[in-house]
C-alpha cells in the first residue's frame, strides 16, 4: 500500500518532467515551421546572434539543468526512503529480541 | 586527403584500435558468465555508464553530419544537433527507474514482467533486429566513406575492418570490452571537440559575435544561416520529425541495454543524467565549430572547390581541424571520427547477440539454454551479424546515411517504445494488445517510409510521394497506441490476469 503510493507518486513526478521537456521542444520544432520570421529576427539591436539560435542553445540549456535537477532529487528521495527502511528494519530487529528475552 | 594516406590519421588510429584490443583481453577473462557478457555483472559505475551512453549515442552523424549541415545551412543544423539531446529527458524520467527495476539482460526481460514470455520475445526479439540492422547498416555505410576518404582503402576492405574489429570486442569482450571502448572513445570525442571548438573561438579573439560576422559575410546566403533554412517545410513534418527524435532513442535496444550495466536505480539515473549533459555541451561545441567552418573554410580553395567542400559536406569539421591545427590535429580528429563508429557498431553487435541468444533462441526453441550454451549462441551471433553487416554495407553502399539511421529511429519509437511505455504504465495492457500496437507500428512504419519521399521519389524515381512526409512517426506511432488501446481495451478480464 505504502509502495502503491510512492509508485503513483513516482510515476505523477515521471510524467510532468517529461511533459515540462517534450513541450518546449515540440513548440521550438513547431516554430521554425510555422514562424521562420520570428526565428530568424536579431536577438537585440545590433548583434548577428538570431531569436533562432538563442532559443535552441536555451532549450539544450534548459533539459539539461532539468535533468540534474530531477537526478538530484530522485536519487535524494530514494535515498531518504532506503534509511527509512533501513531504520524501521532496525526496530523491528529490536523489538523481536527484546521478545525472545 | 581525399583517397592519399594520412600518416597521422592512420598512427593514432591503430593507436586506438590496439588499446581496445588489449582492453578486449583483459575483458575476455572477465566475461566468462552470462551476466558479465551481456551487463558487465551490473558493475559499471554510473559515471562512467553515462560516458558510455554517450559514446553509443554520439555516432559519427551527429559529429560530422551535424558539422556539415551548419556548413551548408546554418541554424538547421542546430535542429538536428539538438535532435541527439531531446530525447534523454523521455528516457531519464520515463524510463531509466522502471527499466533497472525490472530488467535484467535486455528489454524483453521488461516486457515479458507483465505480458506472456514466448510471443512476446518472438515479437521484441524481430522488432529489436530490424531496428539495429537499419543503424548498423548506416554507420557501416559511414565508416566505408570515412576510411576510403581518410586513408585510401577500397570500401569492401575498410568495411571489414570495421565489421572485423566489432565482432572481435563483442565475441571476446562482451560488454566490459564494449562499455570501456564507448568510454575511451566518448573521451576522446569531447576532447577533441573542445579542442577544435576553443581553437576556433580563439581564432576570433573567443568573440562569438566575431565569429557569426564571418560566417556570415563568408557564406553566399548571409544572414539567411542564422534563420530556418526550409528543413521543416510544414507543421505535419515537424510533429512527425519531433515525435522520432524525442521518442526514437527510448525504443533503441543497444541504448535501453545499458541501463542494466549498473548496479542499482540511483545509478541509473545518473548514467542518464552525465549523458545528457554530455550531449548537451556537445551541442554548444557544435555550434563553434559549424559556424567556424562557414567562417574559416569558405573561399579557402585548400577545402573549398567552389561548388562545395572537398570530399562533401561531411568533411566540414575534419577540414576545419586541418585549417587550424595542421595535419597532425587533422589525424587525431580523423581517429576519432572513426573510433566513434567502431564504438557503435560494437554496442549494436552486443545488443544483436543479445536479442539472439536471450530471447529469440530459447522463444523459438521452447527451451531455456544453459549458460554455457547462451554464451556460445551469442558469440556465433555476434559473428554473423558481424558477417551480415559487412555484406549489407556493401551492398548498401550508395544509399542515404540519413535514411538508414531515420529508419532505424522511427521504427523505434513506432514498434518498440509504445509497447514499452504502455507495459510500464498501463495495467490493461494485454499480450494482443502488445503484439497488435507493435505489429501496426512496425508495419505502418515500413509501408509509409517506401511511400514517402526518400524511397518512393528518390530511389524509385516517381514524382510525388504518396506519404507526404519524410518520417512516418506522426501516422505510425497513433496508429500503434491506438491499436494497443483498443485490442486490449477489448480484452476478456480473465485474459489480463498474469
Amino acid at each position: 500500500m505504502h509502495t502503491d503510493r510512492h509508485d503513483r507518486g513516482d510515476a505523477a513526478i515521471s510524467w510532468a518532467c517529461t511533459l515540462l521537456a517534450v513541450v518546449p521542444c515540440f513548440a521550438y520544432i513547431l516554430a521554425l515551421s510555422l514562424v521562420p520570421d520570428a526565428l530568424a529576427a536579431q536577438w537585440s539591436a545590433g548583434s548577428r546572434v538570431s531569436v533562432g539560435l538563442v532559443l535552441g542553445l536555451a532549450l539544450a540549456a534548459f533539459l539539461v539543468v532539468l535533468s540534474m535537477i530531477y537526478t538530484y532529487a530522485a536519487n535524494r528521495r530514494d535515498a531518504g526512503r532506503e534509511a527509512a527502511r533501513q531504520a524501521s528494519h532496525g526496530r523491528d530487529r529490536e523489538a523481536d529480541r527484546g521478545t525472545q528475552r | 586527403m581525399t583517397g592519399g594516406v594520412n600518416l597521422p590519421a592512420l598512427a593514432i588510429f591503430l593507436l586506438f584500435v590496439a588499446l581496445t584490443l588489449v582492453i578486449t583481453g583483459w575483458a575476455a577473462k572477465r566475461s566468462s558468465t552470462r551476466e558479465q557478457f551481456y551487463t558487465a555483472g551490473g558493475t559499471v559505475g554510473g559515471f562512467q555508464n553515462g560516458f558510455a551512453f554517450a559514446g553509443d549515442f554520439l555516432s559519427a552523424a551527429a559529429f560530422l553530419g551535424v558539422a556539415g549541415l551548419y556548413y551548408a545551412a546554418g541554424l538547421d543544423g542546430l535542429v538536428y544537433g539538438l535532435g541527439a539531446l531531446i530525447g534523454w529527458p523521455a528516457l531519464l524520467f520515463l524510463l531509466a527507474d522502471r527499466l533497472r527495476r525490472l530488467g535484467k539482460y535486455t528489454l524483453t526481460d521488461v516486457l515479458q514482467q507483465r505480458l506472456e514470455p514466448r510471443p512476446i520475445r518472438i515479437f521484441a526479439g524481430c522488432a529489436n533486429l530490424v531496428v539495429l540492422v537499419f543503424y548498423m547498416l548506416s554507420q557501416m555505410v559511414g565508416a566505408g566513406l570515412l576510411v576510403n576518404l581518410l586513408i585510401g582503402v577500397d570500401f569492401v576492405w575498410s568495411a571489414l575492418l570495421v565489421g572485423g574489429l566489432m565482432t572481435v570486442y563483442v565475441v571476446f569482450g562482451g560488454m566490459v570490452a564494449t562499455t570501456w571502448v564507448q568510454i575511451i572513445k566518448a573521451a576522446l570525442l569531447f576532447g577533441a571537440t573542445l579542442v577544435l571548438a576553443l581553437l576556433t573561438l580563439s581564432h576570433f579573439g573567443f568573440d562569438f559575435e566575431a565569429l557569426l560576422a564571418a560566417a556570415v559575410d563568408k557564406h553566399p546566403r548571409g544572414e539567411a544561416i542564422l534563420a530556418p533554412g526550409g528543413l521543416i517545410t510544414s507543421p505535419g513534418a515537424a510533429i512527425s520529425l519531433a515525435l522520432t527524435l524525442v521518442f526514437g532513442p527510448a525504443g533503441l535496444p543497444h541504448v535501453l541495454m545499458r541501463f542494466f550495466t549498473v548496479p542499482n536505480v540511483r545509478e541509473a539515473r545518473r548514467s542518464a543524467c552525465v549523458a545528457t549533459v554530455l550531449i548537451g555541451l556537445f551541442c554548444f561545441l557544435m555550434v563553434v565549430i559549424g559556424y567556424g567552418s562557414i567562417a574559416l573554410l569558405t573561399g579557402d580553395p585548400r577545402f573549398d572547390a567552389g561548388n562545395g567542400l572537398h570530399g562533401g559536406g561531411n568533411m566540414a569539421a575534419l577540414h576545419l581541424a586541418h585549417a587550424l591545427g595542421g595535419s597532425l590535429f587533422l589525424g587525431l580528429v580523423a581517429a576519432v571520427a572513426f573510433a566513434t563508429i567502431l564504438a557503435v557498431v560494437a554496442g549494436l553487435t552486443l545488443a544483436a547477440a543479445a536479442t539472439v541468444s536471450h530471447d529469440l533462441y530459447s522463444a523459438l526453441r521452447g527451451r531455456t539454454p544453459s549458460e554455457r550454451e547462451e554464451l556460445a549462441i551469442s558469440r556465433a551471433a555476434a559473428l554473423c551479424f558481424g558477417a551480415l553487416g559487412i555484406a549489407l554495407s556493401v551492398a548498401f553502399q550508395h544509399e542515404n546515411i540519413t535514411f538508414l539511421s531515420a529508419t532505424a529511429m522511427s521504427i523505434a519509437a513506432s514498434a518498440t517504445f509504445p509497447v514499452l511505455v504502455l507495459a510500464l504504465f498501463w495495467k490493461r495492457l494485454t499480450t494482443a494488445g502488445a503484439l497488435a500496437g507493435g505489429g501496426v507500428g512496425l508495419a505502418s512504419a515500413v509501408v509509409a517510409l517506401v511511400l514517402g519521399p526518400s524511397i518512393w521519389v528518390a530511389v524509385l524515381g516517381n514524382a510525388e510521394p504518396i506519404f507526404p512526409y519524410q518520417y512516418p512517426t506522426i501516422l505510425s506511432m497513433p496508429l500503434a497506441f491506438a491499436a494497443a488501446f483498443v485490442v486490449s481495451g477489448s480484452a476478456t478480464p480473465a485474459s489480463r490476469v498474469r
